[in-house]
């Protein structure tokens, strides 16, 4: 039976939906079967970041009204044989599908998988709410700024609400600048790991080669970079190996005299 | 001339130590967490058998009521439950404070 996480926020933008495709591809390279879910619906984008957009036959609405089955509706990776998607429809609304829809897919799919990963729209609305209930763990993601922090202590709240534990919920802090925290402006994972008070499975350094392998359709766990460890640390840690959290913090990116020559001549830093 | 002395001054100005720029932030923080995180009250009635006995309802709207006054909330955005459990009636009372 697969492990089912959410992947939530509260605050949009802060890369949920990013975090859901490298760390859901950082799992399938470890040879764990993985399904990821994108309950994004009506603003779909894990289809785009995985690079699979062009392959979609069916999408969650499908399943919701009975056409398909849920496994007749997954779209598989190119590169990486053992990750599927359960792709969102861009026409529908949120409102189309209900937490025990979510419930009932997820416990189809469960038995063919090693870990589900449903990836939750913004806020704490409906959406959120079908992508939490069917889930028995939370990676609540954030970005060290205010504003995000405290909407994920609010999301936070929520999950406890719906019965959630401390420990069935996991933070990941995204787009963390080692310069910045040194300087004293921004937090560090210490000051964000006291004020939420849960466990930090990982700490993701902001990286401008992010961005580039989105717009690519390549999730950076394929690509090898700097930050490819990053994501790999994560999926160690949901597997339940033991990583120190310090290991994040070290991977950047590299700007010694190899790389200047590396760049020059065009090859990968 | 103007310009030489501000940045004398600015020069001889006491920079803030980085760890006092992030405890800064994290005060800030942990103010606005807080403000959000309000602690629900548990209020305990004891109402006698009898009077239950008479009019469940009555109880039911006098509950909403309170809630309404209490939390300054729709009465929609309350739900009051009446069950009975091993000779004990239970009232559950849901308040959506969104």
């Amino acid at each position: 039976m697969a492990k089912v996480f959410v992947v939530t926020s509260g605050k949009g933008g802060v890369g949920k939906t990013t975090i859901t495709a490298n760390v859901g591809c950082a799992l399938a390279k470890m040879g764990d079967r993985v399904c990821l879910i994108d309950a994004d619906i009506g603003l779909k984008n894990l289809d785009v970041v995985l690079g699979v957009e062009n392959r979609i036959v069916y999408t969650i609405i499908d399943v919701v009204n009975g056409n398909v089955s849920p496994k007749e509706a997954l779209v598989r990776h190119k590169i990486l044989k053992n990750l599927f998607l359960l792709p969102a429809s861009q026409i529908a609304t949120k409102e189309m599908v209900s937490p025990d829809d979510m419930k009932r897919i997820v416990k189809e799919l469960s038995k063919d998988f090693d870990y589900i990963l449903i990836d939750s729209p913004a806020g704490i609305e409906r959406g959120f709410r079908n992508a939490a209930s069917p889930a028995e763990a939370a990676l609540v993601v954030t970005t060290p700024e205010i504003p995000s922090i405290s909407d994920a202590d609010r999301v936070v709240g929520l999950l406890e609400n719906f019965g959630y534990s401390d420990d069935d919920i996991k933070v990941i802090i995204n787009r963390i600048k080692p310069k910045m925290v040194k300087k004293g402006d921004m937090l560090s994972k210490e000051d964000i790991e006291s004020i939420l008070a849960l466990e930090i499975v990982g700490a993701i350094p902001d990286s401008e080669e992010v961005i580039a392998a989105t717009n690519r359709g390549v999730p950076i766990v394929l690509d090898g970079t700097y930050i490819t460890k990053n994501y790999e640390n994560i999926a160690q840690r949901i597997r339940g190996e033991e990583v120190p959290l310090e290991e994040d913090l070290k991977s950047s990116p590299n700007k010694g005299l190899l790389s200047f020559f590396k760049n020059l001549f065009g090859r990968k830093g | 001339m103007r310009g030489m002395s501000f940045w004398f001054l600015k020069f001889l100005k006491k920079k803030e130590r980085p760890e006092e720029k992030r405890n800064e932030i994290k005060k800030r923080l942990q103010t606005v967490v807080e403000s959000r995180r309000k602690e629900i009250e548990e209020y305990k009635f004891a109402i006698p058998v009898e009077r239950f006995n008479k009019d469940p309802e009555e109880i039911r709207r006098n509950i909403i009521r309170w809630a309404v006054e209490t939390f300054n909330v729709d009465k929609r955005r309350i739900k009051v439950e009446l069950q009975e459990k091993e000779n004990q009636v239970i009232i559950i009372t849901n308040v959506s404070l969104r």
